[in-house]
């Protein structure tokens, strides 16, 4: 039972909450709001709002075999080495968790080291070493490199939800005769899909994203951020705003898909209980 | 006659020896069918595929493959590592000086590549020179045009915000100039005198420039109104308003080297791809698409007209700036960083 | 904190779970178990990743036999401990407005309802795709003295000159901000998501107001999760150059930029190697210190 007072203090409380959370989801969204238009743009270099109606820079996105080129080694680097991560990375939080050995703290710190260390001093020691194992130039190179980066993410978002999780279920599972893996997929896995979706995504973001590590280790293939970097050297370009805007439409598309998806499965479920 | 086993094992040696050389002395003339280019990607590495790469792969059948980007620091990873893969590397004055010291160049093979008539600057032991590049004044056409680095610091009678290049190489020597340092006697550079004069502009400089592509951007879309620019990147801007001259420019050479250890067989192909850089009517094309000039004399005559005043190298425009000194540079690139450092974080 | 929600899970009702005192396994304790969990990640990043770097950091002891002169420069050198600083304290103002930016952000998609909660997912995750590269472009041509709000501003006769808010440090922070805010937003969203809805109820249900229950039974459940994102987005900070080199104009130069100068220009990679193995320790350390706290606080 709230009184009247309390009533008006909650109104106001959330009135403050939704103009905070209005103006950061504002402050988020500016990047889209402009760069969607700016790819439609006649102008030849990037200016908001945009003089005029174009599609040239579609045309010359999609005609430059070069930028599919790159669309396609990103993605193969990127869901390659964003799922990697993702398994090692769990693993690693649910051992480090979970687990009770010697030495945590100084496997913790190793793993999320990739954070730490400068990306350009990474590029130039991974080289060094790559170049011995003859990992340079190849897509198992680069997506290995990608996997050590992505890792921390992993790690340090799968350990805080793993450790919120609570452990007596698993104690129960067990104490029950389940097996490990019976008790992954009926317990960790339905607790622990939030945190693992958001890992895998930041994941793959920052993989898709890289530039650094790209440019040393990859040689003379090209990846999307790596060539947009080249380029802006140069000029300006509105191609990339073209990218921007297509990568925003592929992910709009899939979090449909998943939605429904998700809407669906929940139906099934109500439907089966 | 009966041949003793002795000769028998004798002549067979020698026959495998003879094979043995004649292998070897074959593979150390063997050309390769392809070598790697370290360029820095980009317009000008576009051109350079198209008016030399190609016609060459068609001649010879040989194939370059380009390693994009191209840093100093991708160069000595390579070298360090042991596995050099490269056979040519762009790179800048300063770094190739820098690359001289920390030996991870080899030298030039002038022989193999018997160039046609080049300038004197542009031959060197270590580096070949590809083009002339130049470190000029720019500004909007709406604005007054300055005609020396005095007016470009007079900010009363030229007004507007300017954006000068954050690479000190690029900004000290025009400093100094701005202060009325006689041309002949930039080098050694009198830093202190350089960095008063740069606290008078100081004020004005809205931008430091970090990439190639932006002091043009930045006066194409007004943010500032002068800068200082490299000619190839402003040229391509001018009916897009910006305006830009030659006095007083710092003229810069931007050089190929040979990578310490590159796999001779390749090596060999590269120096002979080196030979189509010194065929005139080729630098006269690449120079129409990116105002860099080539280094053959006769180039200038093979210039559009109506465009002279766009190229670094054409005798009016060469006599009006300064060539760079790699030298000073090197010797004392630590200290002028530290100081350029300071002095920028003092503001 | 968490004392108080063990006192406000007693008043409330259970206690918050997974308050287990150290997380152990479910199996009766043995020596080193879980290791076999860690073991894959820790091979491969042996190989690839701890000696290469450890091979880089030797430089910073190298040249050619064990000296310590690199180290006596770099802490001699005022700029450098000055870019340092300057990173640091861009860091910490950075990751000091995405905590109060973030969290209310979280908290109030987590309440909404499913389908406006999907949509405002949706403008939190996409703009991550667009590429920082392409975002700190937007951003330029936004802010910039030609930009859209100077334009705007100027034309409503709010201001006289172009206000300056790109090509220095207030520029660079909203950029920082601008790309590591979904870093912070996302994970904490997710460990929202975990609270049990019941929780809540059963807190209102005996008379707690809104403002108790967010305090005493929720705010508290989220405080590791934020601790979590604070430290990521601190440490990203720490590591960008992409935004300041273009968003500062030249004049932000933070350590990574300096790394980038000091590896491809100078090069001095002794030097490179001893900044970069100071920001190792300096940084490890805080983590492993703010870890022990949480641990100590458990």
């Amino acid at each position: 039972m709230t009184t009247r007072r309390g009533s008006r203090v909650e109104r106001l409380d959330r009135a403050v909450l939704a103009l905070v959370a209005g103006t950061a989801l504002l402050f988020l969204s500016v990047p889209i709001l402009i760069v969607v238009p700016m790819s439609f743009s006649s102008a030849s270099t990037l200016a908001f709002p945009p003089p005029g109606f174009s599609v040239r820079w579609y045309r010359s996105f999609f005609g430059d075999p070069a930028w599919l080129n790159a669309a396609g080694n990103s993605m193969i680097v990127a869901l390659s080495s964003s799922v990697s991560a993702l398994v090692f990375g769990s693993l690693a939080a649910y051992g480090l968790v979970r687990g009770s050995f010697r030495g945590k703290a100084l496997i913790e710190g190793n793993f999320v080291a990739p954070l730490i260390v400068p990306p350009v001093v990474k590029a130039v020691a991974l080289y060094i070493v790559f170049a011995q194992l003859a990992l340079l130039r190849t897509y198992t190179g680069l997506i290995v490199s990608h996997t050590i980066l992505c890792v921390p993410y992993v790690v340090l978002l799968m350990s805080v939800a793993i450790r919120s999780s609570d452990i007596r279920i698993e104690q129960i599972a067990y104490s029950l005769g389940a097996s490990w893996l019976f008790m992954f997929r009926k317990v960790l896995l339905p607790n622990l899909w939030p945190s693992g979706l958001a890992a895998w995504i930041l994941a793959f973001i920052v993989s898709f994203d890289e530039i650094i590590l790209t440019f040393f280790l990859f040689g003379y293939r090209d990846t999307i951020p790596k060539r947009m970097f080249v380029l802006l050297e140069q000029k300006v370009d509105p191609t990339i705003t073209v990218i921007a805007t297509m990568l925003i439409v592929l992910s709009a598309m899939t979090l449909v898909v998943v939605a429904l998806l998700v809407r669906k499965a929940g139906l099934l479920a109500s439907r089966a209980s | 006659m009966r041949f003793s086993r002795r000769a028998v094992g004798m002549t067979c040696t020698l026959v495998a020896a003879a094979i043995v050389v004649a292998v070897g002395i074959g593979s150390a003339q063997e050309m390769a069918k392809r070598f790697v280019f370290g360029s820095p990607g980009g317009v000008s590495t576009e051109a350079n595929q198209e008016i030399f790469w190609k016609p060459f792969t068609a001649r010879t059948g040989i194939e370059i493959i380009a390693e994009v980007p191209s840093s100093f620091g991708k160069l000595r990873a390579m070298v360090q590592s042991g596995k050099v893969t490269a056979s040519l590397w762009d790179l800048g004055t300063l770094q190739l000086e820098q690359a001289k010291a920390l030996d991870l160049i080899e030298p030039i093979d002038w022989d193999q590549i018997s160039p046609g008539p080049m300038f004197p600057e542009m031959r060197q032991q270590y580096g070949f020179g590809q083009t002339y590049f130049s470190t000029v004044m720019a500004w909007r056409a709406d604005v007054k045009a300055p005609q020396s680095w005095q007016d470009f610091w007079n900010v009363k009678d030229f007004p507007g915000k300017r954006s000068l290049s954050n690479f000190p190489a690029y900004t000290l020597p025009i400093a100094a100039l701005a202060d009325g340092v006689p041309p002949d006697k930039l080098y050694p550079l009198d830093l202190d005198r350089a960095f008063r004069s740069l606290d008078r502009i100081k004020p004005s400089v809205s931008v430091w420039w970090t990439t190639g592509a932006q002091p043009g951007q930045l006066l194409v879309d007004n943010e500032v109104q002068y800068a200082n620019a490299w000619n190839g990147r402003v040229a391509t801007l001018w009916e897009q308003g910006v305006r830009h001259n030659f006095n007083q420019g710092l003229l810069d050479i931007a050089w190929w080297v040979v990578p310490k250890g590159a796999p001779p067989a390749e090596k060999r192909a590269a120096m002979l791809f080196l030979h189509e850089w010194s065929d005139p009517a080729k630098q006269a094309e690449y120079a129409k698409r990116v105002y860099y000039t080539g280094s053959s004399p006769s180039l200038a005559a093979l210039l559009p007209k109506d465009k002279l005043h766009m190229f670094p190298t054409t005798p009016e425009n060469k006599a009006k700036q300064i060539l760079a000194n790699g030298r000073w540079w090197f010797e004392n690139a630590d200290l002028v960083e530290k100081r350029w450092q300071a002095w920028k974080l003092g503001q | 904190m968490t004392t108080g929600a063990r006192r406000a899970g007693g008043e409330v009702g259970r206690l918050p779970p997974g308050s287990a005192p150290d997380g152990g396994l479910a199996r009766p304790p043995r020596r080193s178990t879980g290791f076999v969990f860690v073991l894959p990640l820790l091979l491969v990043m042996g190989v690839c990743f701890n000696v290469p770097i450890v091979l880089m950091l030797a430089w910073s002891v190298k040249n050619p036999t064990l000296t310590p002169r690199h180290y006596q420069e770099f802490f001699a050198t005022s700029v450098y401990l000055k870019v340092f600083w300057n990173t640091v304290r861009i860091a910490l103002v950075t990751t000091a407005v995405c905590v109060p930016l973030g969290y209310p952000l979280a908290y109030w998609i987590r309440f909404l309802p499913a389908g406006r909660r999907l949509v405002a997912l949706a403008l939190v995750v996409l703009p991550f795709w667009v590429s920082i590269l392409v975002r700190t472009y937007a951003w330029i041509v936004l802010l910039g003295n030609a930009g859209l709000v100077n334009r705007m501003l100027l034309r409503l006769g709010v201001i006289e000159s172009p206000l300056g808010i790109l090509y220095n440090e207030l520029g660079v922070i909203i950029g920082t901000v601008n790309v590591l805010l979904p870093f912070f937003v996302l994970p904490l969203l997710a460990s929202m998501a975990r609270i049990d809805d019941r929780l809540l109820q059963a807190a209102a249900s005996l008379g707690a107001s809104a403002r108790t229950i967010f305090w005493r039974v929720f705010f508290p459940l989220t405080v590791p999760a934020v601790s979590a994102g604070a430290i990521l987005v601190f440490i990203l900070t720490l590591g960008f150059y992409v935004t300041p080199a273009i968003l500062g104009g030249g004049r932000v130069t933070m350590i990574a930029n300096m790394l980038d100068l000091l590896i491809n220009q100078l090069p001095d990679w002794e030097l490179a190697a001893t900044i970069s193995t100071v920001l190792l320790v300096v940084v490890l350390s805080c983590y492993s210190m703010s870890r022990w706290l949480r641990n100590r606080a458990v």
